[in-house]
């Protein structure tokens, strides 16, 4: 059984709508990102969730139970949807324990007990007198969640939760959020405009723009599969390379034969708009002096122009304009070895996809 | 307000016409606005110096001046015009009443001028300085078009409450609308003329209150960008600016606090010869808590739907009725009480001066306060809560009061306290609504201001200051205070807003 199943959803604050028909179906147990930029309507699909607001059609079902319908609304408080809210908004007024119990019956004494329990999950044992106001970022996202979680809720909610800590930070929240959830098995949403935080944390991601749930799938075939150009756009770094002419299975561009991964497309497919487009990583540079005892390798690649390097430390992504016009990325583990102005030959490796960018 | 309109029209087109072309209407226009552009003028060369001065220099004992720049709201205008009257007999006619006004006024520009001048990020001055600006430049292109909504709204603000002020005014002998109104209302074989200047009046401070609310609303929009602001570096003074400097702030601390602190010691000296009467002081006090007390009672409860509507929700018919209630500070008191006297007596004739009636000219009056201070207060309680406490099973009431409420009241009560405080000291409305032999601490300062018993009238305006003095404090705990922990920003605009509203809700009206 489907934790969460949204049918044909279609929101609007009174103008055109914001998200403009989407249908997801989340299993039990699973961590879905909803992967988008700002404005692509993924905050106001997690509002209508979570029955901040009431969709203009489609359903909303939650465990089995509809929840949202033509006929049909039920508030917040009885969907059983637990939510972490950006910046966790923890009650300033409440201490870290009362925080937790806010959602638990008020028989103290099981209350105290789920706390205690609680508390020891999300690692603050010890702090439950605590005031929001004295714990770290970090501190009162683990609340927030701990607080969500108290009521056993059937769905888990989170709204960019990690966005507001810093860097080093945030990638400890999220693999001590992504072990805990593991454990307690609880099916969570999670909303995010960051690609490296869906990809890495989620089971499947969907990305949304304009409102429309464009991909949906697991995370390395978003990345390596992007079935529209938006999204390969949105999700990591690109190289997009104009078509010159198609035989069969590869294509003739800038980087030379490009073989082509997918169905062979059909020759009325392929118009002015129409892109190879590959990872960065799937380039590879060659000198195009000697160096050392290797002598110039003129036979490979496409000639080109280092234009600029900018180095991550664990990789770097170097800017070359080739020779016939196109400028193209390409990834090294490490540094790249060449310096701005540098001739190089840049050579593919692997194949490339087709997409057509959509007409506006 | 709309019977005064009924009873306008009721009185015929020629009377009216009469009434609007007579010499008497213009010459009070006039004089009207001849008192307050003067004030203007006033508080803009009382205040500038001063918040310039504040926000901006080395000058010594800072946190003391601030305080002085702030402490002429505490002691309402018409006891400050009692205190220089009784000091100096011989003071009477527009100048004068520019004079007083100015001095009790300008803390309406000051404070939200010097937070404004004190919160502008360095960073932007610095660039327009690196762009190649020089200081007289900087501060004509960049300082002063970001200070300009704030202190444009005080300035207003100061326009508005000495448009509707009335004891003053009275007490100098200046025919502006409030003292022609409520004379031609005593005289009352001539009610029409009143209810036709009341509506002029009306007209008159709905412009300045519209201007105000339209500039203060530029001023919130102003926030961009986020980050942690820097206040401008103050301007080291040389020991020769430095002593004028202090000659000025201690200047102006002298005409403000110390000539009426001086009188009213002087006078309550005077008062302990002559016969004070405590048990008439006491029934004073007790006529203005019991009247001031079911008035804030009424306004809260008017003014709390309002309030959450208008913190929550920016739907069209919110906005309309906040605006209307805005509006209600364009109600001088004079207005409130000539159109209830009207009302009452058309309508309800039972009602004609009951405490009652009175009760409900407090709560028209001070309801814009009321929402004013409760509005902000919900308004600064994230919406995020309320939600969260709905997904985790509480139902809407009980999510806004365990929630929303329960962070609010605090500023709720606040608010309604300052109703009650500010009722207390209301003038004119008393005087026209009161029950027959019914006094408070306002009327009494009045009537014995009236015949130049200054002496005896010492204590009632001591009292009066000691009640003004508790919104005065409030305000200035309310700027002080940093927002609750863990809710919202404390962005440049943010303060400048709660000053204004600070200033607003405070005002000593």
């Amino acid at each position: 059984m489907s934790a969460l199943a949204v049918a044909d959803v279609v929101i609007g604050y009174g103008g055109p709508p914001v998200v403009r028909g989407v249908s997801l179906d989340v299993i039990d147990r699973e961590f879905l990102a909803i992967l988008g930029a700002s404005g692509s309507g993924k905050t106001t699909l997690l509002r209508a969730i979570a029955g901040y607001l009431r969709p203009t059609s489609g359903t909303i079902t939650v465990a089995g139970e509809l929840v949202a319908g033509p006929h049909t609304f039920v508030p917040p408080e009885k969907r059983r949807i637990g939510v972490v809210p950006q910046e966790g908004a923890l009650f300033p007024h409440l201490d870290v324990a009362g925080n937790i119990a806010f959602g638990l019956s008020r028989d103290k004494k099981s209350a105290r007990a789920r706390v205690e329990q609680l508390l020891e999950m999300v690692d603050l044992q010890g702090l439950g007198k605590a005031r929001p106001h004295e714990l770290s970022g970090g501190q009162q996202q683990r609340v927030a969640l701990a607080r969500a979680l108290a009521p056993e809720p059937a769905l888990l909610l989170l709204d960019e939760p990690f966005s507001s800590l810093d860097a080093a930070l945030r990638s400890e929240v999220r693999t001590q959020v992504r072990t805990l959830l593991r454990e307690v098995g609880t099916t969570t949403i999670l909303v995010t405009h960051d690609q490296e935080e869906a990809l890495s944390l989620a089971d499947r991601v969907a990305v949304m723009a304009d409102g429309l749930v464009q991909q949906i799938g697991a995370p390395w075939s978003i990345y390596e599969q992007p079935t529209t150009l938006e999204v390969a756009r949105f999700v990591g770094d690109l190289v997009e390379l104009p078509v010159n002419s198609v035989e069969d299975a590869s294509v003739q561009t800038a980087l030379g034969p490009i073989h082509l991964i997918g169905e062979a497309p059909a020759p009325a497919d392929i118009t002015s708009r129409t892109r190879v487009v590959l990872r960065p990583e799937q380039l590879v540079l060659v000198a195009d002096r000697a160096v050392g005892d290797v002598p110039a390798d003129h036979h490979r690649g496409t000639r080109g122009v280092v234009e600029a390097i900018s180095y991550h430390g664990h990789d770097s992504l170097t800017t070359v304009r080739l020779d016939d016009g196109p400028v193209v990325a390409v990834r090294a583990a490490g540094g790249s070895g060449v310096a701005p102005g540098d001739a190089v030959r840049v050579v593919v490796t692997g194949g490339g996809r087709l997409l057509s960018d959509p007409v506006v | 307000m709309l019977y005064l309109i009924v009873r306008t029209l009721d009185a015929g087109w020629a009377s009216i016409v009469a009434a609007l072309w007579r010499e008497r209407t213009l010459d009070t226009t006039i004089t009207s606005l001849v008192l307050v552009i003067g004030v203007m003028i006033g508080c803009l060369i009382l205040a500038v110096p001063t918040a310039w001065l504040l926000a901006r220099t080395s000058i010594p004992g800072r946190p003391f001046f601030l305080v002085t720049a702030a402490l002429p709201l505490a002691v309402p205008s018409y006891v400050m015009a009692y205190a220089w009257i009784a000091e100096f007999p011989g003071m009477s006619g527009i100048w004068a009443a520019i004079l007083v006004m100015s001095l009790a006024t300008f803390p309406y520009l000051a404070i939200p001028l010097t937070a404004a001048l004190r919160t502008i990020d360095a960073g932007q001055e610095e660039a327009a300085r690196s762009l190649g600006l020089g200081p007289w430049a900087t501060t004509r292109r960049v300082t002063l078009p970001m200070v300009w909504p704030a202190a444009a709204a005080g300035l207003l603000l100061a326009a508005l409450y000495t448009l509707s002020e009335f004891g003053t005014v009275a007490i100098f002998r200046v025919d502006a609308f409030t003292r022609v109104i409520f004379t031609a209302y005593r005289a009352s074989f001539d009610r029409t003329s009143a209810a036709v200047l009341s509506l002029l009046l009306v007209l008159l401070a709905l412009i300045l209150v519209i201007i105000e609310a339209r500039v203060r609303g530029r001023a919130q929009r102003w926030r961009i960008g986020s980050g942690v602001s820097r206040p401008a570096p103050r301007q080291q003074l040389s020991p020769s600016a430095t002593v004028a400097g202090l000659a000025w702030l201690i200047g102006v601390g002298l005409l403000a606090l110390g000539v009426p602190a001086w009188s009213l010691t002087q006078r309550l000296m005077e008062s302990r010869q002559t016969d004070f009467d405590i048990s008439e002081m006491l029934g004073a006090i007790a006529g203005s808590i019991s009247a001031s007390a079911i008035g804030a009672a009424i306004a809260l409860a008017l003014a709390l739907p309002i309030a959450v509507l208008a913190a929550r929700y920016t739907s069209r018919l919110v906005k309309g009725i906040e605006g209307g209630a805005f509006l209600g500070h364009a109600l001088p008191g004079v207005v409130v009480g000539l159109s209830l006297v009207f009302l009452t007596l058309a309508v309800l004739p039972a009602a004609y001066q009951t405490l009652i009636t009175l009760a409900f000219a407090y709560a028209v009056l001070f309801l814009p306060k009321a929402i004013g201070a409760s509005r902000a207060s919900i308004a600064a309680v994230p919406p995020v809560l309320e939600s969260t406490a709905r997904s985790l099973g509480r139902g809407p009431l009980r999510a806004w009061f365990t929630v929303t409420g329960r962070l609010a009241w605090p500023g709720i009560a606040a608010g309604a306290l300052l109703v009650l405080l500010t009722a207390m000291k209301e003038l004119p409305a008393t005087l026209m609504l009161r029950p027959t032999g019914f006094d408070t601490l306002a009327t009494e300062l009045w009537t014995r201001t009236e015949i130049e018993a200054f002496g005896a009238a010492a204590p009632y305006a001591l009292a009066m200051i000691l009640l003004a003095s508790v919104p005065a404090w409030l305000m200035g705990r309310w700027l002080s205070r940093t927002p609750d922990a863990g809710i919202a920003g404390n962005t440049h605009h943010d303060e400048v807003v709660r000053a204004q509203e600070a200033a607003y809700v405070g005002g000593a009206r």
